[in-house]
């Protein structure tokens, strides 16, 4: 799949219209289905309970001129309802975190291994206030990091100072960098495009400016 | 209540006290972690003793010891919820 | 300016009696302990704090409403997301929440007054100065706390933010938390042992049953807070490394703060959602749906929320395991609260629903919780968050469910309650009209963001060409609305001080508060002689409302306070300020020492209602325990940081190198032996043996003071090995830190054991009459306890 992408002022390009992603991207793509069905899920519960609600609020209004209601005694314990709603619940949120375990395995799991030879192997550094990125072929000039479409890509993600959050939306990839530690993430992109970088945790003054770009050629 | 039972609860007290002291000093050969199990193992025994006794978990309503095992059940989940994090 | 209108206002129509001018509105509000009184002093506070925490969100919303603004610089920027966060999350909804919880509480379980009046005017006076002190932070070199309310390290170390804001923001924090514990104490033991005779624990009213749990939160979860702060503290002033280090670090933070922050959000919303309950059950005219599987659910939520807090660590590398764990408890979370939904919209079925204002406040709160909630699933997934994680998609969730879920319901309460406090009849068109206003406002400004997910959080400003600009500056228009609107509800509440006089129960509720007439506080002028009691207080048929006399005014509290957070902000200002600030304290715990060992402030025993479990257990022996139910997750918290820290440390001394075991294990000992000596003074007494407990208790002064000897040798050759300039290390700097708290702690255990002492050789003990001694026991040896952690910890394994 390529799609031709409208690009922006800053250089990047629109990676999604209306809510559709335009690029293919493993993580990206299972993302995307993991959020539309968490986004049926809810709207249907919302739906429901909201629903209900003003129903009830609405049906059972006070008739003008009624006297002032009575509380009445507490009643039996609805047992069944509630076993009803707790079981419902907890089979919607089974079949969610099934659907979530599904879907981190797409991220954990490149689909040569972490240790693939082939893959581009990326450092990340994060710093106040940029992102830097190494590797043995150069791929990147500090803010850029240029990789070929199709090729998988490993990113090991750190941080030198304080606590960033390294980020590419479209391709829904994302990891905290966190001094002292290294984390891993993969990517790989069918098309090609320019899209942003952002950083996602609160690090200082610049932390709205701590942007780079994912050049994919 | 007469005096026996703190001083015995003392002593014993004091007997696991010397006990972990001559563990950690490695006057009883053992291998280091069985030592270390075993200096746990006393280490908590004493604070039950002390709890039971001293503090009359014993004898106090189930209020008061829920109150107490609750609070020991949140200090040990934030320490293994901590700890649990660590590695991949 | 309110308290001296509504002064004249209730002088001129006779609400006062027999009040003595010589009182003065100031010394009363001053020195009140009155449960009342502290509650509307809790309400009026939080609105303040409101007001300047909602100013600062003015500020934001106005940088951001255009790409590439520059109305406020980075710096500014950061200070007011941070403080706002802080502000409206500490000190205006919980503070609002524990307003109601003073003032109703005792009102819907037919008591007196609260457990300990004296106690509970401290917290507030603790709440007020930690509020002024966070706010002071403006002032100081380097500004406000920046680092995001979360306070994520390593952005709050002395290297990435210098200057004393951070370190001034954290003491206001430890005096706010402290604030927090005490006031929680006093609440459960209220809820526990003041209940009248009928109200059993499934009969409990909705706002206690709710405030009870939410007690127990509180218990749990603010030792978490404190002893990362003290951690952060020392790592600011005294160059240790817990959060700097990579051993401990960022992580280390992440657990020990978020172990706090999850239940913390709980708290805010819980003492809402009670509210809400008891509102929709009124206003249908029915009874309460599903109570006892509701009572259950709430307990459910409060274990969990400890086990859920994860979710905010997903991205952090980890494991596998406990994410998926995390995902799972975090799921399973919504269940309870899936049957808190079916309870409030059950019980309008087949009612006579009328929708007033508190009613539709409550309506709105759940409608808005359940999109709050629903959004939280997605963040509750481990695949999800990995794009969701610090975007704007998670600042809608959560002010979903805190503005909208909980500062409604609390909204709904003010309306419903201030019949009640006043007397008087609010505006109902005006309340419905803030009603349209904020919910609309509300909406306007969050749901966008729940389209900008790939905006992150805390950013200054945008670039046009992210397309974020449209839907920020909805947002903001929806701010321009929902903000001005809630000065409808000063508004309202001002004019409800003239407004018409209202009935005894303008709702027609059959909870308790209701029964009883509307209700200024009656203060107590200066002839009144000591009815108010630290130690027990209140007359039986507390449902009448001469009963509800204000307990006698102490000036204690206020001195004790003032003289605590000034201390603490001595840890931004100086060693001069801790110790001016430490001579006031001292001067507020003498005086009331003082007050104590002469007797003021005692009570006849109450009439026994219910008190289920704890019937054999005398109050302060339960406050007691409690207290210590606290401090055993505080330092479970402290060593559990230290286990991290060790397990994550490549190159730790083994057992001997750093610490000699010998004098430990002489330490240990002498431990053991002033358990045993304090018990066997208890002892004593309990056959009515004065002498014998003066004894015992020097012996065990004594020893305490021994032990603090050594712990001091071994402090002294610690520190004097340290070369200057170069950085403590961890295997030093965690044990003085831990042995520091420990050591405070038996301090604090000598010193109650001077006064012990005085008060038995002046007669103040008998066979009868032992409780303090008693309870000191339990604090000794709790102490102890630690210290048998302590030691195999530091010196064996």
């Amino acid at each position: 799949m390529s799609t031709k992408l409208k690009s922006r002022s800053d250089g990047t390009d629109v990676s999604s219209e209306a809510g559709l992603l335009a690029i293919s991207a493993p993580t990206a793509d299972t993302w995307q289905s993991l959020y539309n069905l968490y986004w049926v899920l809810a709207v249907a519960a919302g739906t429901i309970t909201i629903g209900a609600l003003v129903f009830f609020a609405t049906k059972f209004r006070a008739r003008p001129g009624s006297g002032p209601a009575q509380h009445g005694e507490d009643g039996k314990i609805p047992i069944r309802t509630v076993l009803i709603i707790v079981i419902v619940m907890a089979s919607v949120l089974a079949g969610a975190g099934y659907a979530s375990f599904h879907a981190i395995g797409v991220y954990n799991n490149p689909p040569n291994g972490w240790n693939d030879p082939n893959a581009l192997h990326v450092n990340v550094t994060g710093q106040r206030f940029s992102w830097s990125f190494n590797c043995t072929s150069g791929c990147g000039v500090p803010a850029i990091l240029t990789v070929p479409h199709n090729k998988i890509v490993i990113l090991n993600i750190t941080s030198i100072d304080v606590f960033h959050s390294f980020g590419i939306p479209d391709l829904r990839v994302k990891a905290d960098a966190i001094p002292g530690k290294y984390n891993l993430i993969w990517f790989q992109v069918s098309t090609t495009g320019t899209f942003p970088i952002l950083c996602y945790e609160l690090c200082g003054a610049g932390h709205a400016f701590m942007r780079a770009k994912l050049v994919v050629t | 209540m007469n005096n026996t039972t703190p001083i015995a609860v003392w002593s014993y007290l004091v007997v696991a006290t010397l006990f972990e002291w001559a563990l950690a000093k490695n006057f009883l050969s053992s291998t280091t972690i069985y030592t270390n199990i075993v200096i746990a193992a006393l280490a908590a025994s004493q604070i039950l003793t002390v709890a039971l006794v001293f503090l009359r978990l014993k004898y106090e309503p189930r209020g008061i010891v829920g109150i107490a095992a609750a609070s020991l059940f949140f200090a040990v989940l934030a320490v293994v919820l901590a700890l649990g994090s660590i590695g991949h | 300016m309110w308290g001296r209108a509504r002064f004249h206002e209730s002088k001129a129509r006779g609400h006062l009696g027999g009040w003595s001018l010589n009182t003065g509105w100031l010394k009363r509000w001053l020195f009140t302990t009155n449960h009342k009184e502290v509650g509307i002093l809790y309400l009026v506070t939080s609105f303040y704090f409101a007001f300047l925490a909602g100013i600062l969100a003015f500020l934001m919303r106005t940088q951001l409403a255009f790409p590439s603004e520059t109305f406020l610089q980075p710096p500014q920027y950061n200070e007011a997301v941070t403080m706002h966060g802080l502000i409206m999350v500490l000190w205006f909804l919980s503070p609002l929440g524990i307003a109601f919880a003073n003032y109703f509480v005792p009102l819907q379980i037919g008591a007196a007054d609260v457990a300990f009046a004296r106690l509970n005017a401290t917290s507030y006076w603790m709440y007020v100065f930690s509020g002024i002190t966070a706010f002071a932070s403006f002032f100081v070199p380097g500004g406000s706390p920046a680092s995001g309310w979360t306070n994520y390290s390593p952005l709050t170390s002395l290297q990435f933010s210098p200057g004393s804001g951070e370190t001034l923001g954290a003491a206001a924090l430890i005096v706010l938390a402290a604030s927090n514990t005490v006031g929680t104490v006093n609440i459960l033991v209220t809820i526990l042992w003041h209940r009248a005779r009928g109200v059993s624990f499934v009969k409990l009213p909705m706002f206690t049953m709710f405030t009870f749990w939410t007690m127990l939160q509180f218990l749990w979860a603010f030792p978490s807070l404190i002893a990362g702060l003290i951690m952060l503290e020392a790592d600011r002033l005294l160059g240790t490394s817990f959060f700097t280090s990579s051993a401990g670090g960022s992580i280390l933070w992440d657990h020990v703060w978020w172990f706090f922050g999850h239940p913390e959000v709980y708290i805010v919303l819980l003492p809402a959602f009670g509210i809400v309950a008891g509102i929709i059950a009124t206003f249908s005219g029915r009874p309460v749906y599903a109570r006892k599987p509701l009572f259950a659910a709430v307990g459910i939520v409060v274990l969990l929320s400890y086990m859920v807090y994860g979710h905010h660590m997903f991205l952090t590398g980890i494991s596998l395991t406990e994410r998926e764990v995390f995902t799972i408890n975090t799921e399973m979370i919504s269940i309870p609260f899936g049957v808190l939904m079916l309870s409030f919209i059950g019980t309008m079925y087949k009612g006579a629903v009328k929708l007033t204002t508190p009613m539709l406040f409550a309506l709105g709160s759940v409608v808005i919780f359940v999109i709050g909630g629903l959004s939280g699933v997605f963040n509750s997934s481990l695949a999800l968050d990995i794009a969701l994680r610090g975007t704007y998609f998670v600042v809608a969730h959560f002010h979903y469910v805190m503005v909208g879920a909980s500062e409604f319901g609390l909204f709904a309460g003010i309306y419903y309650w201030l019949p009640k406090m006043t007397g008087r009849m609010y505006n109902e068109t005006l309340g419905k009209t803030h009603f349209i206003l904020s919910f609309v406002g509300f909406n306007l400004i969050f749901f966008p963001m729940f389209f900008l997910e790939d905006m992150p959080r805390r950013i200054v400003t945008y670039l046009a060409s992210t397309g974020w600009g449209p839907a920020n500056f909805v947002a903001t228009v929806g701010a321009f609305i929902f903000i001005p609107s809630q000065l409808l509800l000063v508004y309202n509440m001002g004019m409800t001080l003239r407004g018409p006089r209202a009935p005894m129960n303008p709702w027609n509720s059959t909870d308790r508060e209701w029964v009883s007439g509307p209700s200024m506080p009656h203060p107590v002028g200066a002839s009144s002689h000591g009815i108010g009691n630290g130690l027990g207080n209140g007359v039986s048929h507390a449902t009448s409302e001469s009963a509800h006399e204000a307990s006698p005014l102490s000036t204690r509290p206020i001195i004790l306070c003032l003289g605590f957070a000034v201390s603490m902000a001595g840890l931004a200002f100086g060693l001069p300020v801790i110790i001016i600030g430490l001579v006031i304290l001292a001067g507020g715990v003498f005086g009331w020492a003082w007050d104590d060992y002469r007797g003021r402030f005692r009570l006849p025993e109450e009439e026994e209602g219910e008190r289920w479990p704890f019937s054999k257990v005398p109050k302060d022996k339960l406050a007691m325990w409690t207290f210590l139910g606290s401090e055993a997750v505080l330092f479970g918290v402290l060593l559990g940081s230290y286990a991290f820290i060790r397990v994550n440390f490549p190159y730790w001394p083994t057992p001997g190198v750093l610490h000699d075991i010998n004098f430990g294990t002489i330490d240990t000992l002498i431990v053991i032996t002033s358990s045993l000596t304090a018990y066997l003074g208890l002892q004593s007494i309990k056959t009515g043996n004065r002498r014998g407990l003066i004894g015992w208790l020097g012996a065990t002064l004594l020893l305490g003071i021994i032990s603090l000897g050594v712990k001091g040798t071994e402090w002294y050759g610690l520190i004097t090995n340290l070369v200057p300039g170069s950085p403590i290390g961890l295997p030093v700097s965690s044990y003085l830190v831990m042995t520091g708290i420990h050591g405070a702690h038996v301090l604090a255990g000598l010193l109650i054991m001077i006064y012990l002492m005085i008060r038995a050789a002046t007669g103040g003990f008998s066979a009868e009459h032992y409780g303090s001694v008693e309870n000191f026991n339990l604090y000794w040896s709790f102490v102890n306890c630690v210290w048998l952690v302590v030691f195999p910890l530091f010196y064996l394994l």
